[in-house]
């Protein structure tokens, strides 16, 4: 179940957004995308999500080439949350985390799989609000509950691919959706999530996917990535490196 | 899958289809009706020819317009969208208005007139359906079919503008909707109107997951570019039989969906055929009004629908602050 990206150029409107991108990742994996801002980090999500055909390259997952897949075939195991989402009419939380289940046929264990997901999402007692009366961390993960439950009983064929699920989230809702995730991965899904965070990233993800303009500058393991000078150079900061021994992983801070 | 709310709205569909049976010009007491069934006399001729098909066609001609409102609110994710929004209203009234005009003058006979009205109506929709497409997003779509709604309709005033009083009297009287020749043949023709209702629930999933936009709903497996297609040809046809028979009945395909969501919940599965039910029985409601009212005069319906429907909307606006979905 290997992500494979290989040599991959997208355009928009006839703009190169992606130039040459090639990265593995094994099956089970938790990849982040970081990036400054207009890098192609988005761009990229979409094209591995199949949104966006590349002009040169290509993306396949478990040797499966996605872009010769159908919708309905890609929706029984490709899961995506992108950066904004709307909802025009009043459906409560649970309904919409529901609507993860659209691509399934079967409605075998529909039910629990919705009643398993909002419990992870800490939705239980939102489940019968409106999501349009919903904060913005709450409809967030209204939406994270319904990209899950797209996914939640594939375990090892399922892909995830979030970009920026933490924006709206405070810090515990944070490191919870992170711990739902590194299960879902330690379960043999994999995982791609676009992040900020730079932090976060260096603590739950197994390897860092580092864009600028266009071009992958470093991809690796977190300490990898981060002992690489195209961090700063990408970003265009002063950042410092520390280490405790609780944590586990490295954290930066930002320097002027 | 049952719904207690559905089916109590069914059970008035019947209650208000039994009584507009009884009400008319002539009265036929509840006690006479199955009387008049068995019998052969006037009151047999005029339950039989004038008030069951008239019936007939309210129901169905508000279950088509009502369902269409539904879906076209759904895949425009736009609750104050309204059929006419694709242009088939607009462009069956212009081609209704013209044969009103030009087809009498050169005697031929009413059933051109249908004939025209769904041919003008599906001809808008493709012209705004193409001009959408060019302009590549949903809102080019709603704004081409606002542009062609109104170079439509300002096509139906200079046809009003040229004929004579009485063609502008028949103008007038289509484009403000009416059920006045409601007979078997025009029940005929509008029974493919349940067949699309059908069609739009089998859509009711994929309405479901475009609520939550076009990506969201192509990575749940929904071909957005299908869909819309297969809703706008399904209501360019259902609508384009309902104006081609009944000409422009206002309001309807906007608050009937409204109504549902509000009492229901905004489930496509629940909103599709209460909408139909719904759709149905308040425009059989109208019309028993537009032809009891003034009797032996009767309103054009489009009036009673409008009349009623625009102060009980702003009603609901004011008392559901919010909960519209706006």
């Amino acid at each position: 179940m290997t992500l494979k990206i290989a040599n991959v150029s997208c355009q928009v409107d006839g703009i190169t957004l992606l130039k040459g991108v090639s990265f593995e990742a094994a099956a089970g994996s938790l990849v982040g995308i970081i990036g400054p801002n207009g890098s192609g980090k988005t761009t990229l999500l979409r094209a591995i999500a199949g949104e966006l055909n590349p002009v040169e390259g290509e993306i396949s997952y478990a040797n499966v080439n996605m872009h010769k897949l159908t919708l309905a075939q890609r929706a029984q195991w490709v899961a995506v949350l992108p950066q904004e989402a709307n909802l025009s009419f009043p459906f409560s939380a649970a309904e919409v985390v529901a609507m993860g289940r659209i691509p399934h046929v079967k409605a075998a264990h529909r039910g629990q799989i919705v009643a398993d997901v909002l419990e992870e999402m800490q939705l239980g007692e939102l489940q019968d609000r409106v999501y349009t009366t919903l904060s913005g961390g709450e409809k967030q993960r209204v939406q994270i509950g319904r990209v899950l439950c797209q996914i939640w009983d594939m375990q090892e064929r399922a892909l995830l691919l979030l970009d920026e699920p933490t924006t709206a989230l405070d810090l515990a809702h944070q490191l919870a959706l992170f711990k739902t995730i590194r299960r879902l991965t330690d379960g043999g899904t994999s995982a791609v999530v676009v992040l900020h965070d730079i932090n976060l990233a260096l603590r739950y993800c197994d390897k860092l996917v580092l864009i600028a303009e266009g071009h992958l500058m470093s991809f690796g393991g977190p300490r990898e990535v981060l002992q690489s000078t195209q961090l700063q150079e990408a970003f265009g900061i002063n950042l410092s490196v520390h280490e405790t021994d609780d944590l586990g992983s490295p954290f930066i801070v930002v320097r002027d | 899958m049952f719904n207690p709310r559905l089916f109590i709205l069914g059970c008035m569909l019947v209650l208000v289809a039994v009584g507009s049976l009884t009400i008319g010009a002539a009265s036929i007491p509840l006690g006479e009706l199955m009387l008049a069934i068995s019998t052969d006399d006037v009151e047999h001729t005029i339950l039989f020819d004038i008030r069951l098909p008239r019936t007939l066609l309210a129901i169905l001609v508000g279950a088509g317009v009502g369902t269409s409102g539904a879906a076209i609110q759904g895949l425009f994710r736009n609750p104050l969208a309204d059929p006419a929004l694709i242009g088939v209203s607009g462009g069956a009234a212009l081609f209704a208005a013209g044969f009103l005009v030009f087809g009498a003058r050169l005697g031929v006979s009413v059933t051109g007139v249908a004939g025209s009205a769904f041919f003008g109506g599906l001809l808008t929709t493709w012209l705004v359906l193409a001009v959408g497409r060019r302009g590549g997003t949903i809102s080019s779509m709603l704004l081409a079919g606002i542009a062609i709604n109104a170079v439509a309709l300002s096509g139906v005033g200079i046809f009003s503008y040229i004929s004579t009083d009485l063609e502008l009297r028949s103008v007038a009287f289509w484009v403000l909707g009416s059920l006045n020749g409601a007979d078997w043949q025009a029940v005929g023709i509008a029974s493919l109107i349940p067949v699309a209702i059908l069609l739009f629930m089998t859509r009711s999933q994929s309405l479901n997951a475009i609520t939550l936009g076009d990506r969201e709903a192509g990575h749940l497996g929904i071909s957005v570019s299908r869909l819309r297609l297969e809703i706008i040809i399904l209501t360019a046809v259902t609508v384009g039989i309902s104006v081609a028979l009944c000409g422009v009945i206002a309001f309807i395909g906007l608050i009937v969906p409204h109504l549902i969501r509000m009492t229901a919940g905004p489930n496509h599965f629940v909103v599709i055929p209460g909408s139909a039910i719904l759709g149905g029985l308040l425009l059989l409601l109208a019309d028993t009004l537009s032809r009891t009212m003034l009797s032996p005069a009767e309103l054009p319906v489009g009036i009673v629908t409008a009349l009623l429907g625009g102060p009980f909307f702003i009603y609901l606006i004011v008392r559901q602050r919010g909960s519209l979905g706006l």
